[in-house]
């Protein structure tokens, strides 16, 4: 997938500045394409204080409903800042054919996430969103309002993870200062991102199937997929095994009491290294991982080696789960989800969850397959 | 004399109904009914045998220590999207200008049968006579007619060999022996309409879990009949697929939420859905029953243009359409059904029978078949107490 493929949108004020980390972070990489990455925003001074990088531009909305302020936590305000100026924002999101959309629930700019997703369902672009909800410290309100756009998220989007910040803290973070914490939130979440989108758009030794990924995203089952991601970096000699270890532990992958890995049904390990990257350490890598992850899930690789990363190496990895599908608590003493699975249970894996006719004979009365569900063969929009 | 105890038995894709009744000064009686959910079945055919031996066991257990009914023989019912019909037509010239007699009648009819070899992949399920010419003057009855030609038209319904032969391996291996073979659609008729409706014309739809079955009748003759291999497990399974459910999720959005209708009254609601381990989350009651209307109705439309096609138009029934089976449940259907075949719709309740189990007045439409197949075998055994003979093998053998 080319560099002009893939746009990312931050939405609100606190996306704001993770996307302008992003877009550092992908400047430290002198090979690497310039991110394209567009900052939304109603508030006129958030985007003021933004530093320009190449590749990125900031829009304010809704100016003609708020003159240039925030929404004050209403997300039916950003609804409407959208919808007021969705022309003109569509127009400068152009057609990317994937589009990673970064939002902070607890804001009232991010209910315009859901008329920007249902726009860009509407033409056809995928989007993967990578949500995170507020800091229990931040306030009932912040609270009420990601308890609100949460769900809408998982109706709009093609694939949606919501992350509690507090879930990215390390351990022994409790003295940190407020600005601290949403520092490392903001840099843990713009180094996964940025590895994904690395993973995106250069081919390395194990190419990522990219348009696999997009078809994924953009196939009509219904509501989001559900994913939990993390990242982990290590140098020297046992990097590989330090990285499994802490993506094996990670909070992230236990969010809400539910074990991400264990339960996946497609997982996908991104790694950036550079061109000492060793066969035994991928080896490592991926038989540490598997331990962890559901059985039957399809687990998918995709390396990046680049010199300067020489010495370093940087895992991400996504673990896709279908809404629906039994879910295994987390907890050492409970085994992971096994689903009896025949061949080609790993290709259906992220399809659809199991059709009833998949072992009877079809229904075809004049070339028309009854089977499928109605509303997708008329390819009917669901008000979800 | 003791009366004789009938058994049904209607092995549906969800629900498998065991029915005992007797004759009562020529009225059916229903003694007991009894249901189980069906395992090994799939769009009305039976996929796995031991699994519907069991269910059929369990059945005749609970028949038999709940009720203290024994049940040795069993008419039972066939429903499958492989079930074929065929117009055939057969003549019988005379030598000069006679009067026809019963003899000749049928002789007509067995010119037009089909003719069945023992490795023929279908196997003949039921005959309706249609219509006599005599000399090309279309007649009712041609008995007591003057002429030199009669000809017969007679539809013939066949099904698959294994499906048959697996439902009777079935119901052997439970201990049972299948005395008749009944087309559901057939069944459900015999239960729903009275002579009035079959004069003035209807169709009676059985809109289950796994097929819709249907027969249309006008004047009395069947003029049309079929199934579709489509269900109410497909609106389940839309469901599934549109919000990512497993089925039994499904099942129950569709029962609480479904309706053949978008209904504006609960439309803007959230239906709520709750797992034991994941968040719980909520789906638009417009979306859930956008999924369903939208099955139903294509499904409508369909059976509508398959029986165009049999020169059958819905709305010159007078006597309207009969919805029978579980997916009668459903809000709105009847409405529904009313707008896409442009005539009346009701749902199909047993008639002409007595006592009545409570269970069956709850929802009569889930046991129109079973209902229906105690009526078809009361009548069969009344013809032969009757007249024992040939002819009336025959006509028990040909429908109408």
């Amino acid at each position: 997938m080319k560099a002009e493929d893939l746009l990312l949108i931050s939405v609100g004020g606190a996306a704001a500045k993770i996307a302008r980390q992003i877009a550092l972070k992908s400047r430290r990489d002198l090979s690497q394409p310039p991110m394209r990455i567009l900052i939304l925003d109603t508030d006129d001074a958030v985007l003021q204080t933004l530093t320009h990088a190449e590749g990125v531009s900031a829009t304010i909305f809704g100016t003609q409903r708020l003159s240039g302020r925030g929404t004050g936590g209403d997300h039916i305000l950003g609804v409407g800042a959208f919808r007021d100026d969705a022309a003109i924002l569509m127009q400068q999101i152009g057609a990317p054919r994937l589009v990673v959309v970064l939002t902070c629930c607890g804001g009232g700019t991010s209910g315009a996430c859901e008329p920007l997703l249902r726009a860009l369902r509407d033409r056809g672009i995928a989007n993967i969103v990578f949500a995170t909800e507020p800091f229990a410290f931040e306030g009932d309100a912040r609270k009420k309002t990601a308890s609100i756009i949460a769900p809408i998220l998982s109706e709009t989007a093609n694939a949606v993870t919501t992350v509690p910040l507090a879930a990215f803290m390390p351990k022994g973070s409790e003295q940190w200062t407020a600005e601290q914490s949403f520092d490392y939130v903001a840099d843990r979440l713009s180094a996964g991102v940025s590895l994904l989108w690395t993973l995106l758009v250069h081919p390395g030794y194990i190419q990522f199937d990219v348009e696999h990924f997009r078809q994924m995203l953009e196939r009509e089952v219904g509501g989001a997929l559900t994913f939990a991601f993390a990242d982990a970096e290590a140098t020297g000699e046992r990097r590989a095994e330090t990285i499994v270890e802490t993506l094996s532990s990670s909070p992230r992958f236990r969010l809400r009491g539910v074990d991400s890995l264990a339960n996946a049904s497609q997982v996908i390990v991104g790694v950036l290294a550079g061109d000492d990257l060793r066969l035994s350490e991928l080896n490592t890598l991926m038989s540490g991982l598997q331990k962890v992850i559901n059985k039957q899930a399809e687990v998918v690789l995709g390396t990046v080696n680049q010199a300067v990363f020489n010495g370093k190496m940087e895992v991400v990895v996504l673990a896709f789960t279908q809404q629906g599908l039994e879910i295994a608590p987390s907890g050492d003493a409970l085994q992971p989800v096994r689903r009896r699975a025949g061949k080609g249970a790993k290709a259906k894996a992220l399809t659809a969850v199991k059709d009833r006719f998949d072992d009877v004979e079809r229904t075809i009365i004049d070339g028309v397959n009854y089977d499928e569900p109605t509303y997708l063969r008329r390819k009917i929009r669901l008000k979800r | 004399m003791a009366t004789q105890v009938l058994g049904a038995l209607d092995i549906g894709t969800q629900n498998t109904v065991l029915a005992a009744g007797e004759v009562v000064d020529g009225q059916l009686r229903i003694l007991h009914v009894v249901t189980t959910p069906t395992y090994g079945v799939k769009k009305g055919i039976i996929r796995n045998i031991g699994e519907a031996v069991q269910t059929i066991r369990k059945a005749v257990s609970e028949m038999n220590q709940q009720h203290n009914i024994e049940l040795y023989e069993v008419i039972t019912s066939l429903s499958a999207q492989e079930i074929k019909t065929n117009v055939r037509k057969g003549t019988t010239s005379f030598v000069s200008t006679k009067v026809m007699n019963e003899d000749d009648e049928i002789e007509a009819q067995e010119a037009a049968f089909s003719i069945e070899t023992p490795n023929s992949p279908d196997v003949l399920l039921q005959r309706f006579k249609q219509w006599f010419k005599v000399n090309n003057h279309s007649v009712e009855s041609p008995v007591g007619m003057k002429g030199t030609q009669l000809e017969a038209s007679v539809l013939e319904l066949s099904a698959p060999r294994t499906a048959v032969e697996a439902l009777h391996s079935a119901i052997s291996q439970a201990g049972m022996h299948t005395v008749e073979t009944i087309f559901s659609g057939c069944a459900d008729a015999a239960a729903v309409l009275d002579q009035q409706t079959r004069s003035d014309g209807a169709l009676v739809i059985n809109f289950g879990a796994g097929t819709c079955d249907y027969l249309a009748i006008s004047n009395r003759i069947v003029v049309a009949a079929g199934t579709l291999g489509i269900g109410g497990h497909h609106l389940t399974n839309d469901l599934a697929q549109a919000f990512q459910l497993n089925q039994d999720m499904a099942e129950r959005m569709k029962i609480e939420r479904g309706a053949a209708q978008i209904q504006p009254d609960l439309a803007n609601e959230r239906y709520s859905l709750q797992s034991t381990f994941s968040a719980e989350r909520t789906v638009s009651v417009h979306a859930i029953q956008t999924v369903t209307t939208e099955r139903v109705n294509e499904t409508l439309y369909l059976l509508r243009d398959i029986l165009l096609r049999q020169g059958v138009v819905p709305s010159t029934l007078h006597g309207g359409v009969w919805l029978t089976g579980g997916t009668a449940a459903l809000p709105n259907i009847t409405e529904q059904v009313s707008t896409v075949l442009d005539c009346t719709c009701r749902i199909g309740v047993p008639m002409d029978v007595i006592d009545v189990p409570e269970m069956i007045q709850m929802a009569p439409y889930r046991y129109a078949t079973a209902i229906g197949l105690l009526k078809m075998r009361a009548k069969t055994l009344a013809q032969e107490v009757r007249k024992p003979s040939f002819f009336s093998r025959m006509r028990a053998f040909i429908k109408g």
